[in-house]
């Protein structure tokens, strides 16, 4: 499956870069940055070109909701089951998919990452 | 229908209007005035998902939009979205009136780089700036601002500073 991180300005390329802290380079996990004067029709013809080359699973991992790199992974996955978006990315979440990229198929992936990401965020408490 | 904001972005229905300016300006309705949305169904499934709960979105071609604003006489508070200066003109020559529009992103595609660039989120093409010239002499004044509170520029100083109008 290929992992493709998207996020306003550089928050996927650091955020990757974290978790390969944890993880070790991972290689084939791809992350992209929206920023403040990209062209949206820009940025969608240059993931559906990047699309047309893969021929594996993708799972998109989405800074937050409604925002373009979302609305955009979301319009690019419409006609396509072997493509998922997940949205609202912690450090967790990203750690959490690249270690299970190859264990499991995307929509397991996904149903996975939804069951347990309530543990990715709390507070602390004696 | 009040027009409490009229915003041209090129990213329509996304995070930095519903996060801010809807709480802003507290519309409880967004318009998008668009033709192309107006007749893509998948484009209206995008800003419907990226449109908060509890908010109406109404999307309409341009005339469409015209149409209804001159019959809608409620008090709903609508936040205004179109694409360009062209379809802000386009608006306000069929008789619709603001008092102020907010410039939100307007960039370069790759493919037509005619567009100079003004401000970070704002690049203008000779076009632009004859849209926006007229939509100043109506009396609507033009600003660029990303969210409320952050610095706002008057997009006619700043097209004049970039050499437009000369």
């Amino acid at each position: 499956m290929k992992i493709i991180v998207l996020s306003h300005e550089k928050l996927a390329d650091y955020i990757v870069e974290c978790a390969e802290y944890f993880l070790g380079k991972t290689g084939d996990v791809v992350s992209i940055g929206l920023s403040l004067g990209d062209n949206p029709d820009d940025y969608e013809e240059m993931l559906t070109c990047m699309l047309a080359e893969i021929d594996e699973q993708v799972l998109f991992i989405c800074d937050i909701k409604s925002g373009t790199p979302y609305n955009t992974a979301c319009k690019l996955s419409f006609a396509n089951s072997d493509i998922r978006v997940l949205y609202g990315m912690n450090l967790a979440m990203i750690i959490e998919c690249l270690s299970n990229r190859n264990e499991m198929d995307v929509n397991e992936l996904v149903h996975h990452i939804i069951k347990i990401m309530p543990k990715s965020f709390g507070t602390f408490e004696l | 229908m009040k027009l409490l904001e009229t915003r041209i972005d090129d990213r329509l229905v996304h995070g930095q209007i519903v996060t801010t300016w809807i709480q802003a300006t507290r519309a409880d309705t967004i318009v998008v005035a668009d033709d192309n949305a107006a007749n893509d169904s998948f484009q209206q499934t995008i800003l419907k998902m990226a449109t908060p709960e509890g908010i109406k979105l109404i999307i309409k071609s341009l005339s469409d939009a015209a149409t209804m604003f001159k019959a809608d006489q409620s008090n709903m508070g609508a936040l205004l979205i179109v694409r360009s200066a062209s379809d802000a003109r386009t608006l306000l020559e069929s008789g619709i009136r603001v008092d102020k529009i907010t410039l939100g992103n307007i960039t370069n595609k790759k493919s037509n780089l005619k567009r100079k660039m003004i401000l970070k989120y704002v690049f203008a093409s000779q076009e632009d700036a004859d849209n926006l010239m007229a939509i100043s002499k109506m009396g609507v004044k033009l600003v660029a601002q990303t969210v409320p509170g952050e610095k706002s520029y008057d997009i006619m100083e700043l097209m004049k500073k970039a050499g437009f109008y000369n």
